[in-house]
């Protein structure tokens, strides 16, 4: 045991050693504009400053997400929950879509006053983001209990289908919206990481991340106790109801600012909290920040290889990539865990 | 100095039927209190309910005069530790990681975790993951938990413990219970070995459909003529214990 807990710092450092790594790399690797072949060089300052763009934002959505992850299988005591297949995402993406469209259809660019001062700070883009997946995860919580007890595979169930409705409203929304902002929704809602990030929502989502893994830092020990059956929790001190609500904020809001600045992108809050299992253990103080480095490892690495490889078809959403990867590990954490048996790993 | 139990009441919504009707009880301090009863008769409702995890729909329980009910749950956590009958976890914590746990109640407790995975006879498994052992070696797991939490002159709070453990493991928990009913520590557990009650138990409180039927010294309760009548099978008393004398069916 010695042994394992000394190596847990260690692992953290090679966690973060890799993040360092993959964000060197998403500076790094690029093409050519003229005959756009790869190339591995430091960019000069213009095209730098689009890829810092790209990479601060993969950094802080993918953080996001991986913590949202986290605290949603915490919260649900459930290893299949993450903010895409809870639905979280799509609701999320759909108070963003819904936004966008009824200030173009109000004209906010031109509008001073209250409107032009929420979108300065990001509110505009942010809030309307974490409404819809605030909202959405309380749709889901009640459809996926059954007389106040979870059931982990009827929640996926109750997700999946909530995030079916809230794409199709949003592609309606989309449909709504005139045809020169139509493309770069649909692009948007598939997931991709901005090389020119909104500025005030960038910072928003730092924010946010910063509050809600300080907080979740500090609650670990708490999350810990929390893992056993709720009467066991309550007889270990665990105020369930607070912890529940702060877990149940904390994951909406980190999950809406990665789609407020990303779009909905899929399974990294999914494959980021069990890529720190696997390296740190079952233990939740490691594992918070296991989760944010893992996320923002995936989301990084995800965009670099998004940007190595050229399928002739312009620039592919990120969003795409990490569903192909992420889908499979879902299917194969659904195979291995007890869930059949309504029990958990 | 005592757990004292007045007028409980309470209900489960689905049901409707009162799982328990005006029970009233007392438990001296430094004692071991069983609670025995047929299944379903209110056992492991009157359990939650004096170590708070439930709240009664009428009437109270009050530990030292202070209601636990109405505690908040860290101060509750640091008076009175509870073994569920079935344990659950959804972390993937090792036996040692899930004994620890009960070092967050804050409050000195009877045993280090070391000590207590010693005292169950699972340091063997300290750093197996809990999914991976028997029930027995679980219900184990997490008695080392409540006594880690369980601090001198504190409460401890049981359902069937007995009920998944081998003979040899049986008697160890009894030797366990002794020795932190010998520290101050009040107990309470529902067992329906009734041996192990009437060998154990310094009180018996004897619930049936709810209600209380007896209550007080184990030998005056456990009277063979009543358990008959309430169980539908003979008992003898052998060796100091009230035995069950299960038919034996022939060909």
């Amino acid at each position: 045991m010695a042994g394992e807990r000394t190596s847990v710092p260690a692992r953290t450092a090679l966690l973060l050693a890799l993040l360092g790594g993959a964000m060197w790399l998403r500076m790094a690797v690029g093409r050519d504009p003229s005959t756009g072949a790869l190339e591995w060089v430091w960019p000069d300052p213009a095209i730098g400053a689009l890829r810092a763009g790209a990479m601060w934002s993969a950094v802080v959505a993918g953080a996001s997400l991986g913590l949202s992850g986290l605290l949603l299988q915490v919260l649900l005591r459930n290893p299949l929950a993450s903010p895409f297949v809870l639905g979280l995402s799509s609701g999320a993406g759909l108070g963003a879509t819904l936004a966008a469209w009824s200030a173009g259809a109000a004209g906010v660019a031109g509008t001073g006053g209250w409107i032009a001062a929420l979108a300065a700070t990001g509110a505009i883009q942010v809030l309307p983001a974490m409404a819809g997946a605030l909202i959405t995860l309380g749709i889901v919580l009640v459809l996926g209990m059954r007389r106040g007890v979870i059931e982990p595979v009827s929640m996926v169930l109750a997700g999946t289908v909530v995030a079916a409705i809230c794409g199709a409203i949003t592609l309606l929304v989309q449909y709504a919206m005139p045809p020169a902002s139509r493309a770069d929704a649909a692009i948007w809602f598939m997931g991709r990481v901005p090389e020119l990030p909104d500025r005030a929502v960038l910072i928003a989502a730092i924010a946010v991340l910063a509050a809600a893994a300080l907080w979740s830092g500090i609650s670990a020990r708490t999350f810990d106790a929390a893992s056993v059956s709720d009467e066991e929790a309550r007889s270990l001190g665990v105020r369930l109801v607070t912890l529940r609500l702060g877990m149940y904020v904390a994951a909406g809001a980190t999950a809406a600012t990665s789609v407020a600045l990303c779009g909905p992108i899929a399974f990294v809050g999914f494959v980021a909290p069990h890529m720190a299992r696997l390296l740190l253990g079952a233990r939740h103080g490691p594992l918070v920040l296991g989760s944010v480095v893992a996320g923002a490892l995936v989301l990084v690495v995800a965009d670099v290889v998004r940007q190595a490889l050229d399928l002739g078809m312009g620039r592919m959403p990120v969003g795409v990539l990490t569903a192909l990867v992420g889908g499979p590990a879902f299917l194969l954490v659904l195979r291995s865990s007890r869930l059949a048996h309504g029990s958990v790993p | 100095m005592s757990l004292r139990c007045s007028e409980l009441t309470y209900a489960y919504a689905r049901h409707g039927d009162a799982a328990l009707a005006g029970i009233s009880a007392e438990v001296k301090a430094g004692t071991l209190c069983a609670v025995v009863g047929r299944n379903g008769s209110g056992k492991s409702t009157m359990l939650r309910l004096l170590c708070g995890i439930e709240r009664p729909a009428s009437g109270q329980v009050t530990w030292q005069g202070l209601e636990i009910g109405a505690m908040r749950e860290p101060q509750r956590a640091a008076i009175c530790a509870y073994v569920p009958q079935r344990p659950s976890l959804s972390a993937a914590f090792t036996v040692r990681e899930l004994v620890s746990l009960g070092q967050r109640a804050g409050a000195r407790g009877l045993h280090s975790v070391d000590s207590a995975l010693e005292a169950m006879g699972i340091s063997h498994l300290a750093h197996r993951p809990w999914h991976r052992t028997s029930e027995g070696e679980r219900v184990r797991s997490v008695v080392a938990r409540a006594l880690v939490q369980c601090s001198g002159r504190g409460l401890l709070v049981m359902d069937e413990p007995f009920a998944a453990l081998d003979p040899g493991e049986c008697a160890r928990l009894m030797g366990v219970l002794r020795d932190v009913r010998a520290r101050g520590v009040t107990v309470a557990c529902a067992i329906h070995h009734l041996g192990i009650a009437s060998l154990l138990a310094d009180q018996v409180i004897w619930l049936d459909r709810g209600r209380l039927i007896g209550c007080g010294a184990a030998a005056g309760v456990l009277d063979p003529a009543a358990l008959e009548r309430t169980f539908g099978v003979p008992f003898a008393e052998h060796a100091g214990q009230v035995l069950p004398i299960l038919p034996v069916e022939r060909s």
